[in-house]
């Protein structure tokens, strides 16, 4: 399943949590229309390293949809960084 | 059957055998559980996430820290197919510097039915260091 949310979790010692949900639909939709728009540039640089254009970009939204899951938590004296995927 | 087995228990009542020729014999009936049954690996749940748990005391660095990632398999082996689409140069490059540093591995070999079998046996897979001062555990759920 594609990742939707990202919570992204700062809290600076001593100092005021901060907490953000971000919306990866919104990013996948602007990667959609990016890639749309930079796929001349993508299909020469595919040709020029004799790649299968749609395999590398079926292995690029591979990686992104198996975001999903990760877990990062750092915990330091300065700051506790928590970053999920979802 | 089941006159071969009563047969076998008298002999064990009797005395005349004692439990573990009792136990063969009755596993060479095939009444224990069965040489596929002995045969077969108990199946576990291929891992679903690699997990690296880093617990650093106040002797390292600025201070104490502690580190816990999780990593889903399925980005391993997205990885995996991403790393067949490393150019050919590329590739020899990389295994040039693993072979530099002892690791004779030929990233091209790693390929994703090799890494299904790969990600099986990862269930057992743990790593415990501890120095006094951190310890890391790698391992996978």
């Amino acid at each position: 399943m594609i990742p939707l949310i990202a919570i992204v979790q700062v809290h600076p010692h001593p100092g005021r949590r901060i907490r953000l949900w971000l919306p990866l639909f919104l990013v996948w939709l602007l990667l959609v229309v990016l890639g749309l728009v930079l796929s001349p540039l993508i299909l020469i640089a595919c040709l020029i390293a004799r790649l299968n254009p749609f395999t590398a970009i079926w292995s690029l939204i591979g990686v992104f949809v198996a975001m999903a899951g990760t877990d990062i938590e750092v915990e330091a004296p300065e700051a506790t960084i928590i970053v999920r995927v979802i | 059957m089941d006159q071969d087995r009563r047969r076998i228990l008298d002999l064990l009542a009797d005395g005349k055998i004692n439990a573990d020729e009792a136990e063969r014999l009755i596993t060479a009936l095939g009444g224990g559980r069965g040489p596929d049954a002995a045969a077969a690996p108990s199946r576990r749940p291929a891992p679903k996430y690699l997990r690296v748990v880093v617990d650093a005391g106040a002797g390292y660095g600025e201070g104490p820290a502690k580190v816990n990632v999780r990593i889903p398999m399925q980005l391993l082996r997205a990885g995996v197919r991403l790393g067949a689409l490393i150019p050919v140069q590329a590739r020899e490059q990389v295994n040039a510097a693993l072979r530099d540093n002892g690791i004779p591995l030929d990233v091209s070999q790693i390929r994703p039915d090799n890494l299904e079998a790969l990600i099986e046996q990862l269930g057992d897979f743990n790593v415990d260091v501890d120095d006094g001062h951190a310890k890391v555990r790698v391992f996978c759920e």
